[in-house]
């Protein structure tokens, strides 16, 4: 590449400042000598001024962020089913789009009754499972019954298939269905009978950095 | 060598950091402070692309919904305007293009120039500027907007456009050929 060649191209980056270091005093001392440099110059600068301009008509960030974030709680009340959705859910580390809407402030309150209500209701439920009736992602076994205790859960998007089983795992409980296209997974105990959900399997599912979400539900 | 940062620019980075880090904890009113400042930086150029408010409005939504999604898995390795403007470019990319040629697809004028008056000031000679732009192939104006107006390196708009720098350069060389093309008096402009 000729010196002069070298010169127009890196005129972009000296119109917009990013050029920097001994090639700009190099560029400077090229221009002083260079007619057709500086006419190119001038015409970038132009180019970058004609782009630069403020434009005429006003715009309203404020009335287009209203219809973001509508969007957004509307996603997060699509992602949640509806027992939990009704009466408000727990997250663990960042907060996502179905986390953050104003139900979520409004239910936390009751939550910790509902908790305790549920965890009672699984360990009663856990007394009738003698034969679970749901799929793994191994086996065609039908969904659990519309009595059986069940999670729903989420998991963080980074994380993979052997990490899922080894949250699975760790917990006692294993895939009856799922993802949802929320990326809700249905849980169920692996062995209802040595080891039913109760309110331990969901606080030890929520202990898990790799667990967004992880409630008592309904199927 | 790319120069560092303006203070400005690097103040502005500071901040936009700062946000970021807040939005991925699922901080609202971070997440709107953020979103007012991009939709200004992102409003003058997709409208000026599209032409249509609504169309530049339903892309900026669409790429500060996925920041608000994907906030926690910025890394840090490129500035923060850097990492959205990719969004938008691609979010702009995908809705242009689902939307059909009319919107973004240039007009061929072949052996024509657009003759701007003698006797243009300033805003005259911007005008004709933009218009001209028009007349460029969708990538190529991007690679103008980035360089010019925008103020990223060669670097950043690679990044951006996900394309070797040699690109870019070769982006902007023919955008430039084709606006002197256009308009014969830019090249007649005093330094």
């Amino acid at each position: 590449m000729n010196e002069h060649a070298r010169a127009v191209e890196m005129l972009t980056w000296r119109v917009n400042g990013r050029l920097g270091g001994p090639e700009a005093d190099w560029l400077e001392a090229h221009l002083e000598g260079c007619s057709e440099c500086r006419r190119e110059l001038a015409a970038q600068q132009a180019i970058r001024d004609a782009i630069a301009r403020e434009p005429t008509v006003e715009f309203a960030p404020q009335a287009s962020f209203n219809r973001l974030w509508a969007r957004i709680e509307q996603d997060g009340r699509e992602a949640l089913p509806p027992a939990t959705a009704a009466t408000g859910v727990v997250t663990r580390g960042r907060r996502r789009g179905w986390a953050a809407g104003r139900w979520t402030r409004a239910a936390l309150a009751g939550q910790a009754v509902l908790i305790a209500l549920l965890g009672g209701a699984l360990w009663r439920g856990s007394a009738d499972n003698r034969a679970p009736n749901y799929r793994t992602v191994t086996d065609e076994a039908p969904a659990p019954t519309a009595s059986q205790p069940v999670i729903k859960a989420i998991f963080d998007d980074r994380v993979r298939l052997g990490d899922v089983q080894d949250i699975l795992a760790g917990a006692g409980v294993t895939v009856a269905s799922g993802p949802s296209a929320a990326g809700v997974y249905t849980l169920v105990a692996v062995d209802a009978k040595a080891a039913p959900l109760s309110a331990a399997t969901i606080a030890r599912l929520r202990a898990d950095p790799r667990v967004r979400f992880a409630e008592a539900g309904a199927q | 060598m790319v120069a560092p940062l303006s203070q400005q620019h690097q103040s502005r980075e500071d901040s936009d950091r700062r946000l970021l880090h807040k939005v991925a904890a699922g901080d609202r009113e971070a997440f709107r402070e953020l979103y007012v400042v991009y939709h200004r930086r992102l409003a003058r150029f997709l409208v000026r692309l599209t032409r249509r408010y609504e169309v530049a409005e339903e892309i900026i939504n669409d790429t500060l919904w996925v920041v608000w999604r994907k906030a926690g898995e910025f890394r840090g390795d490129s500035r923060v305007s850097t990492w959205i403007m990719g969004i938008a470019y691609r979010r702009a990319l995908k809705t242009l293009r689902t939307r059909g040629h009319q919107l973004y697809e240039a007009v061929p004028i072949e052996n024509e120039t657009l003759v701007a008056p003698d006797e243009q000031g300033e805003a005259e000679t911007a005008e004709w500027i933009l218009t001209a732009m028009q007349q460029l192939p969708l990538e190529q104006r991007l690679a103008l907007e980035y360089a010019y107006g925008y103020g990223h390196s060669c670097e950043e708009i690679a990044k951006i456009m996900d394309c070797p720098a040699n690109t870019v350069k070769t982006r902007l060389f023919h955008a430039r050929a084709k606006l002197r093309a256009l308009l014969p008096q830019l090249a007649g402009l005093e330094p």
